[in-house]
Order: C-alpha cells, then sequence, then structure tokens
C-alpha cells in the first residue's frame, strides 16, 4: 500500500515537472493568426525603388529583400538573399554569391539576372528612383552565373555594402514591371509576406509560402498568417485601439515618449525602446546673411541648450549626439558634450555676435516641419534659449508642401526636422554636408571638409576612415553647417500576447517575420 | 414641376464649372509643388522634377491643364491621383460609402435627438426644463468634435468596452456590426447639428403656438400631443427643414474631423490628404463631388417643402 502511494506521488511530482515543462515549451513560437499594425500615416506608394515615405518603408520591409541586410539587433551588415561576398584588393570589384533557395511570390526563382534588372532599374533615369544617387559609383553589373554576379565600381566607395544592406536598394524579379503592372500598388518580391488587399486605410498582407527562411528548429517563416497595416492618423485614437485590443503593436510617428508614458503601466501591453539613427536638427541658410558669418552660425550653436531642449521636449528620451549617431558606436561617435560650439554659453554667444557686427542681436525665422509632432515643440523651447544668446526668433508655420518647397529651394533662415540616419557615416553625412551633396539645402561650402568626406568616401581601411571621421565630426561642429540637435529614443507599444518583435534603430518591419502570437 | 426640376439640373452645370475653376486656380495659387512631394526629401535633381513636372502635365500653362482636365471630365474620366497613381473613380468608391454613410447616419441621429428635444423645449411651461435644454443645446454647439469623439473612443471602446474603435464592416455584409461600428463617429457628427436643429425647432415651435390655427385645434377640443404633432411641428418644421438640408451639405465636409478622428478612410480624409500633398486632381475630384451633392441635397429640400406646405408650389 505504502509503496503505491510513493508511486503516486513520484508521478504526480513527475507530472507537475512534464506540465511545468509545457507551461514553459509555451514559449515556443506558435504559427497563425493576423499581426495588426497601427500606423500613423497613409501609405502611398508602394514602388520598392521609387517610395520616399516611411509608411511605405513599414510595408516594403516585410514584401521585399536586399542582398544584404543590417541585424535589427546589432546593426552589423549581414548577408541575406546574398549567401556571401568578396571585394577585389582595388576595392571596384564586388562578387556576389546569392542563394540558391529564394523564391519570389510568384514562385520564380531568384537568380543573378534578376539582381543585374534590379539595378538596371534603379540606374534608369526614367525609373526616377531616389535610391539612383547610393548606387552612382556602379559601372556596371556582370552576370558570371546564375548564382554569381560581379558589380563594377567606378572609384573604390567605402559605404557600398552598407548600401547594398540599405532600404529601397531591394531585388525585385527580372521584368518586374511587365510583370506586376502597376509596381506602385502591386508587389512582387522574395519578402516573408504578400500583398493582398491595398487600400487608402488599410493594407493587408499574407504569409509567403515559400518564403526561403526558417528558424532555429527548422520551422518555415513567418509564423503569422497576415500582417494588417491600419493607418490610423490620430495618435489617441491609435492609442485607445491598442487598449481595446482591436491592434497588436502600434509604431511609428505617432508612437512617441507620450504614447510611451500613458501606456507604460497598462496590464497587457508591453512598452519597447532603442535609441534612433533619425535626429533632429536645425537647418541653417549659410549662403546669405546673417548666417554666411561663421561667427553667427558659432554663436547659433552656442545658445542652444541641448541637454534642457531634450529634457522638455521629450522628458529626457533623447541623447545629444554629434554628427555619428550614438548608436554606431565602430565609428566613434563623439558626445556632443565634448564637441566645440556644442556646449552652451549665451555669454560667448552675444559676443561673437557682436564681434559680426550685431552688437544688438540679430532676428531669425525658424521653419518647423508639420509632419514631426515634437519640431513646433523643438523650435518653442529654441525660441527661448536663443533669446538668451542674442537670437530674436519668429516661428513660421507652415504646411508640409510648403516646407517642403521651401526646404528644396533653400527658402530660409533655419528650419527644425528631421533627418534619417545611417549606420555608414559617408551615407549619413555625405548628401547634406558636402558642397555637391543631394540634399545640402544649407547651401553649405567648406573645401577643407569636401576633401575630408571625400577622402574618407574612397578609403577602405576601417581603421583610417574611423580616424578620418573623427576629424570630420570636429570639422562639422567647428564650422557648423546646421545643428545637429538629438537622437530621440524610438518606441513601439505591443499586446503581451505579441512575441519575438524587435524594435530596430533602423525602424525596420522585417521582424515581424519573426513575431508570433501566444494564445 | 418637372419643368422646375429640369431647370434646377440645368443650372448645376455652371455651379459645379465656378467652383471646379476656383479650386484648380486656388490651388496653383498656394506654395508647394505637387512634384516635389512626390519626390520627397531624398531628390532634389532638378532634371528628375522637371521630369516628374512633365508627367503629371504641369509644366504647361494653367490655363492648358484646366481645358485638358475638363475634357477628360466630360469623358467621364477624373484621371489618377498624382500621388499614388490609382485611378481617382476607385479611391472615390472605395471612400465614398464611408463618408454618405456616416453623414446619413449623423443626420438620423442629430434629427431623432433635436426634434423631440426641441419640441419638449418650445412647448413646455416649465422654465427649469426649458432653460436646461438651452444648456444643453449650447454644450453641444460648443464642443468641439475632435475632443467629443477622442472622449467617446475612451470612455465607451476603451473602458466600457461597449463599441469597437475600427470595426467599419461593409453595411450589405454584416448590418448590425456595422451600425454599432458607426454609432460613436455618428454621435459625435450628430450632436453639435442637433443643438442647431432642436434650437431651431424651439423659435418656430414658439412662433406657432400663438397662430389663429392653433387656437381653433385646441378650441376642437383635440388633445395636446395631437394639436402638436399635426398643427403645431409640422408647420413649425418649414424652417427646420431648410435648417437640416443645409447641414446634410455640410456633414459631407464637416465630416472630416470626424473621419480623422475616428479613423474611417472616407472622402473628407481624402481631401484632407489631397490638400496636405498637393494631390491636384484628387483634391478637383472631391470637391466637384461634394459640391455636386450638395447642390442636390439643396433642390431635394426645396422639393420636400411641397409635401410639408401645401401652399408653395414651382411653376
Amino acid at each position: 500500500m505504502r509503496r503505491v502511494v510513493v508511486v503516486l506521488v513520484c508521478l504526480t511530482v513527475a507530472l507537475m515537472f512534464a506540465w511545468g515543462g509545457v507551461q514553459a515549451q509555451g514559449q515556443t513560437p506558435q504559427r497563425g493568426g493576423t499581426l495588426r499594425v497601427g500606423i500613423t500615416q497613409e501609405i502611398l506608394n508602394l514602388d520598392p525603388h521609387v517610395a520616399t515615405a516611411f509608411s511605405s518603408f513599414q510595408v516594403l520591409d516585410l514584401v521585399y529583400e536586399g542582398l544584404l541586410r543590417l541585424n535589427p539587433r546589432t546593426l552589423d551588415i549581414e548577408p541575406w538573399l546574398a549567401q556571401s561576398w568578396s571585394v577585389s584588393p582595388d576595392g571596384l570589384e564586388y562578387t556576389i554569391t546569392l542563394r540558391r533557395d529564394v523564391t519570389f511570390h510568384d514562385g520564380s526563382a531568384l537568380d543573378a539576372t534578376d539582381v543585374k534588372y534590379t539595378i538596371d532599374r534603379i540606374l534608369n533615369p526614367a525609373t526616377r528612383s531616389p535610391q539612383a544617387s547610393f548606387l552612382a559609383p556602379v559601372k556596371e553589373v556582370t552576370i558570371v552565373n546564375p548564382f554569381v554576379v560581379k558589380i563594377t565600381l567606378r572609384q573604390p566607395s567605402a559605404s557600398f555594402l552598407s548600401v547594398l544592406a540599405g532600404r529601397g536598394r531591394w531585388i525585385v524579379p527580372l521584368e518586374f514591371e511587365d510583370k506586376v503592372g502597376d509596381p506602385r500598388v502591386k508587389t512582387l518580391g522574395t519578402g516573408s509576406f504578400q500583398l493582398a488587399e491595398f487600400s487608402a486605410g488599410s493594407v493587408r498582407l499574407v504569409r509567403h509560402e515559400r518564403y526561403w527562411r526558417k528558424d532555429d528548429q527548422g520551422n518555415r517563416l513567418p509564423y503569422a498568417d497576415a500582417a494588417v497595416y491600419r493607418v490610423i492618423p490620430d495618435p489617441a485614437t491609435l492609442r485607445a485601439a491598442l487598449r481595446a485590443g482591436e491592434l497588436d503593436l502600434i509604431i511609428g510617428f505617432g508612437v512617441d515618449i507620450t504614447a510611451a508614458r500613458a501606456l507604460s503601466g497598462v496590464a497587457e501591453l508591453r512598452v519597447m525602446t532603442v535609441s534612433d539613427l533619425a535626429y533632429s536638427l536645425l537647418g541653417i541658410q549659410t549662403e546669405r546673411p546673417p548666417f554666411s558669418d561663421l561667427r553667427v552660425r558659432q554663436a547659433l550653436s552656442l545658445a542652444v541648450d541641448r541637454a534642457q531642449l531634450i529634457q522638455v521636449v521629450y522628458s529626457g528620451r533623447a541623447t545629444a549626439g554629434g554628427p555619428i549617431p550614438p548608436t554606431v558606436a565602430a565609428w566613434g561617435p563623439i558626445p556632443a558634450t565634448r564637441l566645440p560650439n556644442y556646449r552652451p554659453n549665451p555669454a560667448r554667444s552675444r559676443e561673437l555676435l557682436a564681434q559680426a557686427g550685431h552688437p544688438r542681436g540679430v532676428s531669425i525665422k525658424m521653419m518647423p516641419i508639420a509632419t514631426v509632432p515634437e519640431a513646433v515643440q523643438i523650435a518653442q523651447v529654441l525660441k527661448e534659449q536663443l533669446a538668451a544668446g542674442g537670437f530674436t526668433v519668429e516661428i513660421e508655420q507652415v504646411d508640409f508642401a510648403t516646407f517642403l518647397a521651401r526646404w528644396r529651394g533653400s527658402q530660409f533662415d533655419t528650419f527644425v526636422s528631421l533627418n534619417g540616419g545611417d549606420i555608414d557615416p559617408d551615407v549619413h553625412l555625405y548628401r547634406h554636408i558636402h558642397s555637391t551633396g543631394s540634399t545640402n539645402v544649407f547651401k553649405f561650402k567648406d573645401p577643407a571638409l569636401d576633401q575630408l568626406l571625400d577622402q574618407a568616401r574612397v578609403t577602405p581601411d576601417p581603421a583610417r576612415r574611423r580616424q578620418m571621421y573623427a576629424q570630420v565630426q570636429q570639422a562639422i561642429a567647428e564650422r557648423v553647417p546646421f545643428l545637429f540637435l538629438a537622437y530621440a529614443d524610438l518606441f513601439a507599444v505591443s499586446r503581451t500576447a505579441v512575441q519575438g518583435f524587435v524594435l530596430s534603430s533602423t525602424r525596420s518591419m522585417a521582424p515581424l517575420a519573426e513575431t508570433w502570437l501566444s494564445r | 414641376m418637372q419643368r422646375y426640376i429640369a431647370k434646377r439640373l440645368v443650372l448645376l452645370a455652371p455651379v459645379l464649372f465656378v467652383v471646379s475653376a476656383l479650386v484648380f486656380a486656388l490651388m496653383r495659387l498656394i506654395p508647394g509643388d505637387p512634384a516635389q512631394v512626390l519626390l520627397g526629401f531624398e531628390n532634389t535633381d532638378p532634371e528628375q522634377l522637371a521630369a516628374v513636372r512633365r508627367d503629371l502635365g504641369l509644366d504647361r500653362p494653367i490655363t492648358v491643364q484646366f481645358v485638358r482636365w475638363l475634357g477628360r471630365l466630360v469623358r467621364g474620366d477624373l484621371g489618377t491621383s498624382a500621388r499614388t497613381g490609382r485611378p481617382i473613380v476607385a479611391l472615390l468608391a472605395e471612400a465614398l460609402p464611408f463618408t454618405l454613410e456616416l453623414a446619413v447616419y449623423g443626420l438620423v441621429l442629430a434629427v431623432l435627438i433635436a426634434i423631440p428635444m426641441g419640441t419638449l423645449a418650445g412647448t413646455t411651461t416649465s422654465r427649469l426644463a426649458d432653460a436646461g435644454m438651452q444648456t444643453l443645446t449650447l454644450l453641444g454647439l460648443s464642443l468641439p468634435a475632435f475632443w467629443v469623439g477622442s472622449l467617446f473612443i475612451l470612455l465607451f471602446s476603451v473602458h466600457l468596452r461597449w463599441f469597437p474603435v475600427l470595426s467599419f464592416p461593409a453595411l450589405w455584409r454584416a448590418p448590425a456590426a456595422n451600425l454599432w461600428g458607426f454609432f460613436l463617429p455618428a454621435l459625435t457628427l450628430a450632436i453639435p447639428n442637433a443643438a442647431a436643429i432642436a434650437r431651431m425647432v424651439r423659435a418656430s415651435m414658439i412662433a406657432v403656438r400663438r397662430e389663429e390655427y392653433v387656437k381653433v385645434a385646441r378650441a376642437k377640443g383635440l388633445t395636446e400631443f395631437l394639436v402638436v404633432r399635426r398643427h403645431m411641428l409640422k408647420n413649425a418644421l418649414i424652417p427646420v427643414v431648410t435648417l437640416i438640408g443645409i447641414i446634410a451639405g455640410y456633414l459631407l465636409g464637416g465630416s472630416i474631423v470626424v473621419e480623422q478622428v475616428f479613423a474611417i478612410p472616407g472622402v473628407g480624409r481624402m481631401g484632407l490628404q489631397a490638400i496636405v500633398q498637393r494631390d491636384y486632381p484628387v483634391l478637383q475630384a472631391v470637391v466637384l463631388l461634394v459640391t455636386f451633392i450638395f447642390v442636390l441635397i439643396n433642390l431635394l429640400v426645396d422639393l420636400l417643402y411641397v409635401f410639408l406646405d401645401p401652399r408653395i408650389r414651382y411653376a
């Protein structure tokens, strides 16, 4: 009898352990379900090489893939559709070997002709691709064999791998335009999801059944059956829909520190955060008075108290960074506190203004961008701060299209905006600061900085490049083409049932392939 | 009567023409370039900008653009969205059902709230009840829709969980779910209009209260209910119907805020986006459509008078 009891007790204990094991296995990914993502901006154009809106990228991240990718956590460059690559010693030839198990959504297999077609399409002026400037160094693409392509450059490009890993350099199949008809509304990629429905207020993606990636247990990705993006322009409604259980994840412009604060502490929700690569900036028209005088630009920089700005606008959830994002440690970002002209000194600011012939200070206009919610707040804080440094600021609120027109025409004294960042310092800085840069709307010209940027661009050795960018950072802070203000924290809020999503500094949505819903 | 309707419909054409010409000119007067909006922040290449402007036909003089647009319109072609490349007819077909339903639903709720409230306020002898109604309608008129809408969502959807936030299934597929999902937006839209209508009903009721025929009806010994319903209300409704007609037109435009707050992809939001992004063809189409419906509703209201008051005749 006693023996029976002992056996029974042992069995019970064993069962309990087994049950515990099953419970723990609840953490293994479950297949199925629909991931409902809330975003605040309209999804406009789905052409992978033409789209520029962040909302479009949020969809395209799941539909298309590049040869390489940035690891969403570490931001390292990793092989993706390309299995491996090699670079010739002179830095001019990139030989890329493709994976053999990748298929497009229509079932056709990826091969070298698709890669050549993609790069040719981006470079074709008729495509009007904003990505063309990134691929400008490409001289030609040759097909070595069905799974190997060779990309030859006109001159060495130290940032070329990171260009291949970036958004917008996504691979499409040969004869893409003929196959899809209108690529602005139809898609055909290799990504984990494919487009099922596209309307003004929502986009529905369904699982790509023959997606090439598998998880560690050998299960084919993605886990979810479908992903739906809902456009909810009002941030308060966005938060409410998440709380009411009608969304699983909210991310993007409406999800800032206000949302994170309002939703942290709600039982069934989880707040995720990471430091952004994008930065807020105070743009300056450096070609005309008063900012054509370097002393006035330095005075402007000295009058700004970034720490206070971050406290007031971002509730402390941002980093006062300089020209290189603080998250990209590999390139030696210099903290703002150690850069010239980045420590607040309003007295020195007034002195410089007086030296520049403005003993009574100067009056300037400041134009915040309408689509970035915190831009107006930044302008208001700057207005107060700059007053102490001798600047009288008039804030000009204009709508988005007007801002864009004036930005492009360099018709401003100063503006407040948000610039997208990049892990490669060349991509991050060159186009804004080099005198021939494609988005140098500041009209900034500095031969010494031009030369430094040009040299760093063609220097393949990372250690030497790093030294050069240390000089670049110092020079930018001294010459003041514009003011780097803050790298804010990014936020996303999900329901606790959402597992496996990684919020990346790049804002990529690609990790939704490994995201699953626990039920 | 038929000649009158025909005449009104013919007059519709010049109204639409003038409105189109005005919007066409105004959109091009305000700063901002649709081609640059299309290219965004990544691209400042002047050649590409010129090419996109050519694609959109913006390189031609404005009169040529207008004539071309009119020519296509006459052939029933509204064109394609500059921003998304999708045909505008398809965009409108997606968006219009949302807005129409919201407007009709909102109007029905407004009338259902306003007529009893206004009647009560206009016939009651209790000063307190009248003052209460007046205060309520004043509140209804003053509270902004974006605030009321947000509050409704927080209270009824997040805390009480009575209504969904984002559920707008098609009416013909799931009628009950549809009416349930649209209730909060429709109510938000209804409140200020209900207040305006209620005030008008109250004022009209007070005006007809002293009419001879009301005295006669009372003298005949009719119950108070019948006096109000048959004799007072019907006569008091003429100015109210005019107001409802005007409101119905405005509801189409007024739904912009409600569509924004409740994330309804309707015509109002489409128009707003078109303005922000300088999508000229879409905005043209939206304005044309709203004008058309507005004029049509006004015609309907004029015809409705005949049925309410047989003394009115159209020759």
